[in-house]
């Protein structure tokens, strides 16, 4: 590639040998002066006069052409964080594990997913990223997003998949029933947001019991995130409890709560 | 090669490609007006705008859905 344009409007670019340029490999076009190292050159735009600026104008559509992408900072940031963490091994044995056995589509959704998954572990920022698939992918986004980051793929729908084929006359389109069942309903688990009041925790605990005791599950494990959350779990449970006797273990881990009922009268 | 853009700067890029952002936060094209769509054909906001890609100004949206695309399109 050419750089003598670079070296035209950046005079002291000269300092610099041939090797530099050889293996340039990036240039930030950013507000503020920053160092470079010895690939890449960090270009102070507000800085440039406007000729400067026409100069660097021009020649964006030139490297583009050249194959060069344009990026924005922060798009490249997360870009290179996807990459890493969608290649850790826990995030590849899933994903190799269900291609080819659920809708592409879901697949897809399925890499954002473990996506937040990863950034929820190391701490990172999850609510726009959830914002992104369930605006993208609707409530089955919404669903398949929970189910994934309370690792339900690994210990539900991999196992039922397992057990299923075991099974005689066992075909992909009966496993594909009992999987769209447990993303329409996922009726073993139940997602507690922030913004539910105790009426809907309540009305929503009933329902996935009354699911759960049809499909002849035994157990329904209640997902929250923060103390206020488990403050109005538990008080629902006590309520419904006089109703419908349970065992119920609490785990609790950080931020994240699980509370885990096994019904004893269920069929 | 990659070259990275600080987002206060994206109306300066799009500008050198012809293109502005609408009174509605959209991006458009400077000489038509005509909306810029992504390679999937949904509008840009400015807020959302991650890039162009390598070869025929493929214009890119930053939410993670398409920053998926673009990773596994570009590998």
């Amino acid at each position: 590639m050419n750089w003598d344009w670079l070296i035209k409007l950046f005079p002291k670019l000269k300092k610099l040998n041939l090797e530099f340029f050889k293996n340039l490999t990036f240039i930030h076009i950013g507000p503020k002066i920053k160092y470079t190292d010895k690939r890449s050159l960090k270009i102070n735009f507000n800085k440039l006069s406007p000729k400067e600026k026409k100069t660097i104008s021009n020649k964006l559509p030139k490297l583009l052409e050249s194959g060069v992408d344009i990026l924005e900072e922060k798009f490249k940031e997360t870009a290179d964080d996807y990459k890493e963490k969608i290649q850790s091994a826990s995030n590849q044995k899933v994903l190799e594990y269900f291609k080819g056995k659920i809708p592409d589509n879901d697949i897809s959704i399925l890499k954002a997913s473990l996506y937040l998954k990863s950034v929820f572990e190391s701490d990172g920022e999850t609510k726009l990223i959830k914002s992104n698939i369930v605006n993208r992918y609707g409530v089955r986004g919404r669903h398949i997003c929970n189910l994934c980051t309370a690792g339900y793929f690994e210990t539900w729908i991999r196992p039922a998949y397992e057990e299923m084929s075991q099974l005689s006359g066992f075909t992909l389109g009966k496993f594909l029933k009992v999987y769209e069942e447990i993303v329409e309903f996922y009726p073993f688990a139940l997602f507690v947001h922030g913004r539910m009041s105790e009426r809907e925790i309540k009305q929503s605990i009933e329902e996935k019991i009354k699911i759960a005791k049809k499909y002849g599950i035994k157990t329904l494990n209640i997902h929250g995130i923060g103390s206020s959350n488990l403050k109005k779990i538990r008080k629902v449970i006590d309520e419904i409890e006089i109703e419908d006797k349970f065992d119920r273990r609490v785990e609790k881990e950080g931020n994240v709560i699980v509370i885990k009922l096994t019904f004893k009268n269920s069929s | 090669m990659l070259i990275t853009f600080h987002k206060k700067l994206a109306e300066e890029i799009l500008k050198a490609f012809g293109k502005k952002v609408d009174t509605q936060g959209c991006l458009v094209e400077t000489e038509t007006s005509q909306k810029v769509l992504t390679s999937k054909g949904e509008e840009i906001n400015i807020n959302e705008f991650g890039g162009i890609t390598k070869g025929s100004q493929i214009y890119l949206k930053s939410d993670i859905v398409s920053l998926i695309n673009f990773v596994e399109e570009d590998q």
